[in-house]
């Protein structure tokens, strides 16, 4: 009996020897904003956790994505221009080369169905196998992304602390960045503290703001800013690329010249604009709606014959479009290169 | 005491040993024109065409075996057979009386609730390169190789076959009926698929479309377990 006893003190003393030694990574809940639609990223499948968007965060700043380790995502999505490549019409990849498409502002994810301008991506966890394999943006392999990573000291401990174990997958590469990518929640803007009740609108901006909810909202529709859809805003055709956007994913002739429509949180800093960056102020998008409009047979109905504003009209929805800057997105410590 | 620990032993390790013989296994043996399928060598289709595959990997899912029209034991997971790599040419199934399966069925591919929740694990991983990186979906089905035929640069042909929206879904049902008293071992043919093909004027298929699915189709019926 008392040998018996002694096993069972030894096993009871070693049971709680690894317990205190392995560490659950820490469950964080994802703030969903007051009023906000729920989430479409089903977060059952890779909860969050504070060491997975660790792991996210330092992922999306590395290099070592890319092929001539120069490029990470941070390159086209800086966190202070609300993690877009400000003042670059399309993007810049790996040993200079040039992609055909505007990097886009990256926010409130977790509440987006599709990805990427033509919406090629249907999920979160896969939007990075874009860029990283493709030859003008970061020039990678996946599995080799994932072999460079096992090779180094830090990441197979980094990966432990996230998923328990040290190994290094393509599966958990993508889930660790999408976790970081869904804390990137943009819901501070003067606009929703306005609609909270905390702030009020100036009468230039409470102008803006009837003219943006009779013209634009049926696109950009509150609080995101957006219907996640695809759409065709009359822009003429660029004759160099001739992008046919969601037509090449869809291979209907209905989606020819859709293209996502972008949320307008911080469009203050995501210019240039339009999937080409081809208008380089918020004047000029302003301008097309409301004088440029090219029809054509799949031009949205919502913008036949262009949206009737003056000039005067023009001034104010802009000074409504300038409360969509969320400057405590943008500088959050947060968001922003890991320096720890 | 001793004996509730000899006890707790003996279940472990009749659990182990029972866990090595408790699963019906399903093999996958890639054939080439009814010969042995020789990967990076030159092998001869019906009409005399030299051609060399250097890969050949597809998915198999939604595995299940029937008994009189029932399904007995099944799996709904995806699992990449890849022709270079033996042990993944073996699915096992929980276990059922050999004698009474008369059917199986499987999926050819990846289904599509699969295609669009997100990234997975194991041979979903996209490590594997089994997944398109320019447009959202797994690939069913790659084969790859060569032929004096194509007309492409290093004479090469690519088929990589997949798309899961209508009208380009291209996982295809694969049914089988099982003969008697032999194992469950289901011979694919990769001649067939590329009889089916004029390798003169068709070399790359790389997208969900039309093509994809006539050859998903022909690839289903690569499939046998005639003796």
């Amino acid at each position: 009996m008392r040998v018996r006893g002694g096993i069972v003190g030894a096993g009871l003393a070693a049971f709680v020897l690894v317990a205190a030694t392995i560490r659950t990574p820490t469950p964080v809940t994802l703030k969903v904003p007051a009023g906000w639609p729920a989430i479409t990223y089903d977060l059952e499948e890779n909860p969050l956790t504070a060491e997975g968007i660790a792991l996210g965060r330092r992922l999306f700043y590395d290099p070592i994505l890319s092929s001539d380790s120069i490029v990470s995502c941070s390159s086209c999505h800086l966190s202070y221009t609300a993690f877009t490549h400000v003042d670059h019409a399309v993007s810049h990849g790996v040993n200079d080369r040039i992609g055909t498409r505007n990097s886009m502002a990256l926010s409130n994810l977790a509440w987006s169905k599709t990805f990427m301008w033509d919406g090629a991506m249907n999920h979160l966890d896969m939007q990075a196998l874009a860029p990283i394999n493709h030859p003008d943006e970061m020039g990678e392999e996946t599995a080799h992304v994932v072999a460079k990573l096992q090779r180094t000291t830090m990441y197979p401990k980094l990966f432990e602390a996230a998923f328990g174990d040290g190994r290094i997958t393509g599966e958990r590469l993508l889930k660790a960045l999408s976790q970081f990518e869904m804390t990137l929640i943009s819901a501070n803007t003067k606009y929703d503290r306005v609609m909270a009740g905390s702030e009020a609108f100036t009468d230039q901006e409470s102008v803006g703001y009837e003219l943006f909810r009779t013209h634009c909202s049926s696109c950009h529709s509150e609080p995101l800013f957006t219907t996640g859809e695809f759409a065709n805003n009359g822009l003429s055709l660029d004759t160099v690329h001739q992008d046919m956007g969601r037509m090449k994913i869809s291979g209907d002739l209905k989606d020819e010249r859709l293209f996502k429509i972008p949320s307008l949180r911080n469009v203050e800093f995501s210019f240039p604009y339009m999937h080409d960056g081809r208008f380089k102020t918020l004047r000029n998008v302003l301008d097309h709606y409301a004088e440029g409009i090219e029809t054509s047979p799949t031009l949205s109905p919502a913008l036949r014959g262009g949206i009737p504003l003056t000039k005067n009209e023009r001034t104010d929805l802009y000074a409504f479009l300038l409360t969509l800057t969320d400057k405590e997105f943008c500088f959050d410590p947060q968001h922003a290169y890991p320096r720890e | 005491m001793l004996h509730a620990w000899a006890t707790t032993l003996f279940i472990a390790f009749a659990y182990c040993a029972g866990a090595q013989t408790s699963a019906s296994v399903v093999r996958f043996t890639p054939s080439f024109n009814g010969q042995p399928f020789v990967l990076e060598d030159q092998q001869v289709l019906s009409d005399g065409t030299e051609v060399s595959v250097t890969q050949f990997r597809f998915y198999v899912s939604h595995l299940a075996l029937f008994a009189n029209g029932r399904a007995v034991s099944s799996d709904t997971a995806s699992h990449l057979i890849d022709a270079s790599n033996r042990s993944s040419w073996e699915l096992a199934l929980p276990l059922v009386e050999r004698e009474s399966v008369d059917s199986i069925r499987f999926l050819l591919g990846v289904d599509s609730i699969t295609n669009v929740s997100g990234v997975h694990g194991g041979g979903l991983d996209p490590t594997t390169g089994m997944y398109w990186t320019w447009n959202s979906g797994y690939i069913n089905l790659k084969l790859e190789g060569e032929c004096a035929k194509c007309t492409t640069k290093g004479n090469m042909f690519q088929f990589h076959l997949g798309g899961f929206l209508p009208p380009h879904f291209n996982a295809q049902w694969v049914g089988l009926a099982v003969p008697k008293d032999v194992p469950l071992d289901v011979q694919v043919d990769v001649a067939r698929l590329l009889d089916g093909v004029d390798l003169a004027v068709e070399c790359t298929v790389m997208s969900p479309s039309d093509n994809a699915v006539r050859l998903a189709r022909i690839a289903a019926a690569c499939f046998t377990m005639d003796r």
